[in-house]
């Protein structure tokens, strides 16, 4: 009995490995989901997967009157919920035209700048245990307790602040807050001094972040990049410069910028000095500090002063009216924009003339960011995933709203 | 490259730099507290668990306006109302959902009786959810435990807010005065 | 064409109409508080002050009316400082009860306060004080609050036409109080609590109990009490109907309400709901599961039907429920059954008076819109007060006596009698003589139109000299003589028949002569109707010969076709009415009645004799959502869900179909879906699973909802008959004169008040506050002649039984009357009355009944 066996001579080919990073990886930073097609170690496609944490913000937004509103953008990035509240009210205050005092004002941009040096301090921590490094992280959460000790002792809440209030602040800060604060700025670069020693020249760190996630200016434009992602390639764009709101056109810092293309490391540069500008706005402001009410006088827009609202028929109805059914505003709509540490977070209102806006959107800087992931991460080794995450530091509260 | 950095590279210097940094924070005081064991006292004003204020004679203060349940963004305030026997209108109800509790403090701010409060209260983890649902009586309860005496007019004086001179300016306001004493 | 310039904006108008409709309708806003759609123009507040070029002064926008050529502004400087102004002013006196005033959140003097108004206030005096009154049962009046806009006043007297609150003292201290003082002592519509822009008139149901904003959801629902079908708002907070308010703009009653509509939602709550269902065990009704007793009930209808056949099994469908339910209870007794032994309540009078005058005139006689009737210039009411039966109905023919229409009454109408009515008012048992009077008087103006042969023919055979029917009736041949001219001048007449001509001794004749008065004139005619549905239970075919669409199943073709569409045979053999199934139950040849909705033992004639005769049933099945009467004796009860937790549709009397939607959740199956689960145990499968399935199938099957959908019914109610002549003249129109009226004694009468209507309105607290309990009505010559007064108790006697109630003396009572009401529980006018019945119209008699009265106790 004789046959032949068919010789089938298979070649020797490679297939793509799909993986899901996340959405319950520790180094995705929340809840984002990653699909990566492999090529052995070399990243084919990263497909990011955003929305598991989304609450509908918005739409809750539209539910809620304006001023109820304002706890709902705490919760959007709350790594630095002041800084939201801070983008929020100033979009509101835009939308009913009413301005801030001076001292709130400068209160606002002060804290804001606190609020970013604790995001950033997160960020830097967190970028750097995903890369390996353990002690930066345990330092810098260190001073983060402080500026959330601070902020403790201004508001009451530590996390999910809700500080400032459209027309101004909550409450005026105390004499202790101020004197506490300053004992902290004086001290606070010496503590990037530090962070920098164990980082910046570091050789690992810099194998890591050297020439990983390297996007061009034009492109960076191009995607819609802002905040240190942008500054990172070398575009001195910032909103407290260009489009100055609150204090910011009377205090003086400069905006660091890395070069053009710009990679993991220059960002990591770029915001590392922004904490120590930061520092330098938060001096100035706590110096300058001007005597004055923290409140805007609008009756119709800002809850009347709690000992008159039994007192007085008109400041009872002020009261019922704002908080049932809100402020009445104009018909309209209304885009700020402000420099949050992710980036550019947008507030955007159409109001039909209610109390409530008819429809509100926010512009978040980390849903943007997270979609040029994938154009950072192509062509890259998976360890530079976790580099490319880091650094455009998303929060994905913020990212799904 | 320069010898300068080529003889870094060969010696770590930048990696015995952050050793030292490291090293040096062995004889510091540790910034950490062994919580549950050390407490940390929250700061005055802190937002914390409710407690619905009582009046001089000791009776609750709330009327039942409903403006917290109205401002409240997390909608976790449910009020129920009806006629006294004397026409009056009587609160039946008063329950805060506090796993929906966002400690926002608006409902501090709408009432125009200073009824409700944000105690300085912060452990009350519980096993149940049921134990969550604050009735009447348990905010009552909670005024009780946690503003008694002096401490509860001070709360309406300082944290319930706005009131007419945070529309003002007005002296004693916190300014930048140099470096604390002491500190210098 | 006027063409006006309103801040720059150019607004064409195509009829004159005031600046501030000018402006509103082109979107501009201008602030009123004195001004209300509905009423008439005041321009006391002075809030839409507006500049006019060529004009020294502000001018009023609601009363000025646009004139061609005007340039208006209505926001600069000047009227900003102006509304400030006004609003300080009515702010000077206002309390500072935001906290506790049920009105905060949608109050008017708020919003325009936030909106126009000052910031602080500048006044330091004392405001004014005036005790809150509490005095009504359901209406609280505040008077601190009135910023005296007028609006209720308005609305009281130029709208409901009750008058009865009005403005009183000057100045600082006027205000609004009822002309009775403390109390109301009004019709209870409610309406003045709507017109209130503040907290000053509020109704008490709701007191205290929530706050505007915490309303959950607000459904737009129809009201479960008349036939009107007027559309109303259930707010709702936690599954609890909080407040029931009308909606301007809505079909049928445009933003108004009556008494049981507004107050009489309550019901729905109430603790005496049934829960679970019954079954009678040794005598006493237990609680059982939805399985048990469905099973049960499918069981034993089985039996029954196996053992004594269909004929001997009965159902009674029920104008209160939905025509979904009806649909599928007559379809279940139809098809599972195979028995044509279905009727309703709507027999004692409105099924049988449409089909007479749908048998003269042809289908859809009686479908006339409501509002048409403030457009007529004459309303002949005949046979009751419809601003009781049909309230909104009621206030179409004030609002035509007010634009100058004739009212004509046929005995006292109290509901019009501030319209200056021609009134007759004929002996007892006379209307017939006054009608034929009437009727020839007219024949002889007007003469014959010569259209409808049959009707004609009966118009010749009547003959009576306005003398002579003036001396039969006791009335004045002046008065008839003026009454025959005001008819007979009308151009746009119409014709409102009510309960108690149908019901009357010789209700087919009446009706016939009512019928030739409105041929001779030509008068559009509206029959009363007292439940919400009892037009849509006809159409289901809820009735021993009629299939549903009002196809008579007497016509073989139909029957066919139904078969087709049912996969069933349906039986040949015409059913029992609802009085045959009593007497078939009496007589032992009924073995078993299933009964939807409805409560035979109180609302038939002759209470204690339809006890007696149900009691003979071997099978009594009841559906309610209460412990009824008939629910006590049954062997099955089944709690059924209200007409709030439903959805389905109601046919009003106009037949516009209007949509029911849910507003409450409560556990529980709706009436269709028992019927349902029974007929499936009983192995009919009808494959339904939502109200829409049971609507579909009956725009698929009747002729006369043919191509609706709840997509059609969502937007607005809709008419099914679209003038498709479905049941032709039968060419004869058969009639039964009365016999010749008794003389003297007295008589029994139903009281046919505002505030109640039967079984419903009892448990609603805010109606048994307004009107607490029975009383026999009489006239004060009846009184004085028993040397009776005001609040004795009476025992008022027939041969059936006797009731013992206090005296009400009533001047608008006929003297030979004893007016009872039939809606307290016990004391029911229909346990007095016998069963007779008119041979044409299979309608009770129901003012034969003589009655004697004597103080209690004696």
């Amino acid at each position: 009995m004789e046959h032949s066996e068919p010789v089938i001579e298979k070649p020797f080919e490679t297939k793509e490995l799909t993986i899901s990073m996340g959405p319950q990886h520790p180094a995705t930073h929340g809840v984002l989901r990653l699909v990566l097609d492999l090529d052995g170690e070399n990243v084919v496609k990263c497909t990011p997967y955003v929305g598991y944490l989304h609450r509908g913000v918005e739409k809750l937004g539209e539910n809620r009157t304006y001023l109820a509103a304002l706890p709902l953008s705490d919760r959007l990035d709350y790594i630095s919920s002041m800084n939201n509240n801070v983008g929020y009210v100033n979009a509101v205050e835009k939308l009913f035209g009413i301005e801030a005092p001076e001292r709130a004002k400068y209160i606002r941009t002060m804290v804001a700048e606190m609020g970013r040096l604790s995001s950033h301090i997160i960020w830097l921590g967190t970028h750097v245990i995903d890369i390996g490094a353990t002690t930066p992280f345990l330092l810098a959460m260190t001073e983060r307790e402080r500026i959330l000790d601070l902020f403790e002792m201004l508001c009451g809440a530590r996390l999910t602040v809700s500080y400032p209030r459209v027309g101004g602040v909550r409450n005026d800060i105390s004499q202790e807050f101020l004197d506490e604060l300053y004992e902290f700025i004086l001290e606070f670069p010496h503590r990037i001094d530090d962070y920098e020693t164990l980082v910046t020249e570091n050789r690992i760190w810099k194998d890591r972040t050297v020439g990983v996630g390297i996007i061009s200016a034009k492109e960076a434009v191009n995607w819609g990049l802002t905040g240190g992602m942008l500054r990172g390639s070398g575009i001195d764009y910032d909103v407290r410069k260009y489009v100055p709101y609150d204090a910011y056109d009377k205090v003086d810092f400069m905006i660091p910028v890395g070069k053009d293309p710009g990679d993991c490391y220059d960002r990591y540069k770029v915001r590392v000095e922004e904490m120590r500008q930061a520092n330098r706005i938060i001096k100035q402001c706590v110096e300058n500090l001007p005597a004055g009410p923290v409140m805007a006088d609008a009756p119709k827009f800002t809850l009347p002063p709690k000992d008159l609202v039994l007192r007085d028929m008109e400041h009872l109805i002020h009261q019922f009216v704002l908080i049932t059914k809100g402020p009445s505003v104009a018909e309209g709509e209304v885009y700020v924009g402000t420099e949050v540490p992710k980036g550019e977070l947008g507030f955007y209102f159409v109001s039909d003339g209610t109390g409530k806006p008819y429809r509100m959107r926010v512009r978040a800087p980390s849903y943007v960011h997270a979609s040029v992931l994938p154009r950072l991460c192509k062509g890259g080794y998976v360890a530079d995933v976790i580099a490319n995450i880091g650094t455009i530091d998303i929060v994905l509260g913020e990212c799904d709203r | 490259m320069t010898s300068g950095k080529i003889l870094k590279t060969v010696f770590f210097v930048e990696i015995l730099k952050g050793l030292a940094l490291t090293f040096r924070t062995l004889f510091k005081h540790p910034v950490t507290r062994r919580y549950p064991k050390v407490k940390v006292p929250a700061k005055a004003g802190f937002r914390g668990l409710h407690a619905l204020a009582r009046n001089a004679e000791g009776r609750m203060k709330c009327v039942g306006c409903g403006l917290c349940g109205a401002y409240c963004p997390s909608k976790c305030i449910h009020i129920y109302t009806s006629e006294g026997d004397d026409h009056a209108k009587i609160v039946d109800r008063y329950e805060i959902d506090v796993l929906r509790c966002i400690f926002c403090g608006f409902c501090v701010e709408a009432c125009p009786f200073g009824a409700i409060t944000l105690s300085e209260h912060y452990e009350y983890s519980e096993t149940s959810r049921g134990a969550f649902y604050m009735t009447r009586e348990k905010l009552l309860e909670n005024w009780d435990k946690y503003f008694a005496g002096p401490k509860g007019e001070r709360y309406f004086k300082e944290f319930w807010l706005p009131q007419s001179n945070t529309y003002s300016s007005y002296e004693g306001q916190a300014m930048f005065r140099g470096r604390a004493k002491g500190k210098e | 064409m006027i063409t006006v310039t309103i801040n720059g904006k150019e607004i064409k108008l195509e009829k004159p109409v005031t600046v501030l409709e000018a402006a509103r309708s082109a979107g501009i806003k201008i602030p009123t508080l004195c001004y209300h759609e509905q009423l008439e123009k005041y321009g006391g507040c002075r809030l839409c002050l507006v500049e006019v070029e060529k004009m020294p002064r502000l001018q009023t926008a609601c009363t000025l009316m646009a004139a061609d050529g005007m340039v208006v502004r209505t926001e600069t400087e000047a009227i900003a400082d102006v509304r400030r102004g006004v609003l300080e002013f009515l702010l000077i006196n206002h309390p500072l009860d935001c906290p506790y005033c049920d009105k905060a959140g949608e109050c008017e003097l708020q919003d325009l306060v936030e909106k126009y108004g000052p910031t602080t206030g500048r006044f330091k005096e004392k405001k004014r004080k005036a005790p809150e009154s509490l005095e009504d049962p359901v209406l609280v009046r505040n008077m601190e609050r009135c910023v005296v806009c007028t609006r209720c006043v308005r609305m009281c007297e130029g709208v409901q036409g009750a008058a009865a609150i009005g403005v009183i003292n000057r100045g600082g201290h006027s205000h609004v109080e009822p002309f009775s003082g403390g109390r109301f002592e009004c019709e209870y519509c409610g309406n003045c609590v709507s017109a209130c822009p503040v907290g000053a008139i509020m109704s008490r149901l709701h007191r205290h109990s929530y706050r505007p904003w915490q309303l959950v959801s607000e459904t737009e629902t129809i009201c479960p009490y008349c036939g009107v079908g007027c559309t109303l708002v259930a707010q709702v907070r936690d599954d609890v109907i909080k407040r029931v308010v009308p909606r301007i703009g809505t079909p049928v009653n445009n933003g108004l309400l009556c008494s049981r509509g507004r107050f009489g939602y309550e019901f729905v709550g109430s603790k005496e709901r049934l829960t679970t269902p019954l079954i009678k065990k040794n005598g006493v009704l237990e609680q059982s599961t939805w399985e048990e007793a469905i099973g049960f009930v499918a069981r034993r209808l089985g039996e029954l039907k196996t053992r004594y056949g269909g004929d001997a099994i009965a159902g009674i469908a029920s104008p209160r429920c939905t025509n979904e339910d009806n649909y599928v209870f007559q379809k279940f007794m139809r098809v599972a059954l195979g028995t044509n032994n279905i009727d309703s309540t709507a027999r004692t009078g409105y099924a049988g008076a449409q089909a007479f005058i749908e048998n003269i005139f042809g289908q859809g006689a009686t479908a006339n819109l409501i509002p048409g009737l403030a457009n007529a210039d004459a309303v002949l009411i005949a046979g009751g007060d419809p601003t009781a039966v049909n309230p909104i109905l009621g206030l179409q023919i004030r609002s035509c006596a007010r634009k100058g229409g004739n009212i004509l009454t046929i005995g006292h109408v109290k509901g019009v009698r501030h319209y200056n009515p021609a009134e007759l008012k004929p002996n007892v048992h006379t209307e017939a003589a006054l009608l034929e009077g009437v009727v020839t008087a007219l024949k002889e103006k007007k003469g014959l139109p010569g259209s409808i042969q049959t009707l004609e023919s009966k118009i010749k055979e009547i003959h009576r000299p306005l003398d002579d029917a003036a001396r039969t009736c006791g009335v004045t041949e002046k008065d008839l003589a003026a009454f025959v001219e005001a008819l007979s001048t009308a151009s746009t007449p119409a014709l409102v028949i009510g309960k108690e001509v149908i019901q009357s001794a010789g209700g087919s004749y009446n009706l016939l002569l009512l019928s030739a008065v409105a041929y001779l004139v030509n008068a559009r005619i509206h029959l009363l109707s007292e439940r919400a549905n009892e037009q849509g239970v006809v159409d289901m075919g809820c009735a021993p010969d009629l299939l549903p669409g009002c196809r008579p199943l007497s016509y073989v073709e139909f029957r066919r076709r139904y078969e087709a569409a049912w996969k069933s045979p349906i039986p040949e053999k015409q059913g029992m009415t609802i009085f045959d199934m009593i007497d078939a139950a009496k007589a032992g040849s009924l073995r078993a009645l299933y009964v939807m909705g409805e409560n035979p033992v109180f609302n038939l004639p002759n209470a204690k004799g339809v006890e007696a005769a149900l009691r003979g049933l071997e099978l009594l099945v009841v559906q309610d959502i209460f412990m009824t009467e008939t629910a006590r004796m049954a062997d099955v009860v089944f709690p059924a869900l209200s007409w709030a937790e439903r959805e389905g549709t109601f046919t009003n009397m106009e037949r516009r179909l209007q949509l029911l939607r849910k507003a409450v959740n409560r556990e529980g199956m709706e009436d269709w879906r028992i019927v349902v689960e029974v007929a499936g145990n009983m192995g009919v499968r009808m494959h339904f699973s939502s109200a829409e399935d049971i609507f579909a199938e009956i725009t698929r099957v009747s002729p006369l909802h043919r191509d609706l959908s709840y997509e059609e019914l969502e937007k607005s109610g809709i008419y099914p008959y679209k003038g498709e002549p479905l049941r032709g003249v039968t060419g004869d129109i058969a009639v039964a004169k009365p016999a010749a009226g008794d003389g003297g004694g007295l008589f029994l009468g139903i009281e046919r008040p505002l505030f109640h209507s039967g079984t419903l309105s009892r448990r609603a607290p805010g109606l048994v506050k307004i009107y607490e309990t029975a009383v026999a009505r009489i006239s004060p010559a009846t009184a004085a002649a028993r040397s009776l007064k005001e609040g004795d108790m009476v025992r008022v006697s027939s041969v059936i039984g006797y009731l013992e109630l206090p005296v009400a003396v009533d001047f608008a009572v006929r003297d030979a009357l004893v007016m009872i009401t039939n809606n307290f529980e016990g004391r029911g006018a229909l346990s007095l009355m016998e069963l007779v019945l008119d041979p044409v119209l299979r309608a009770p008699v129901a003012d034969k009944t003589a009655v004697t009265i004597e103080k209690a106790g004696r």
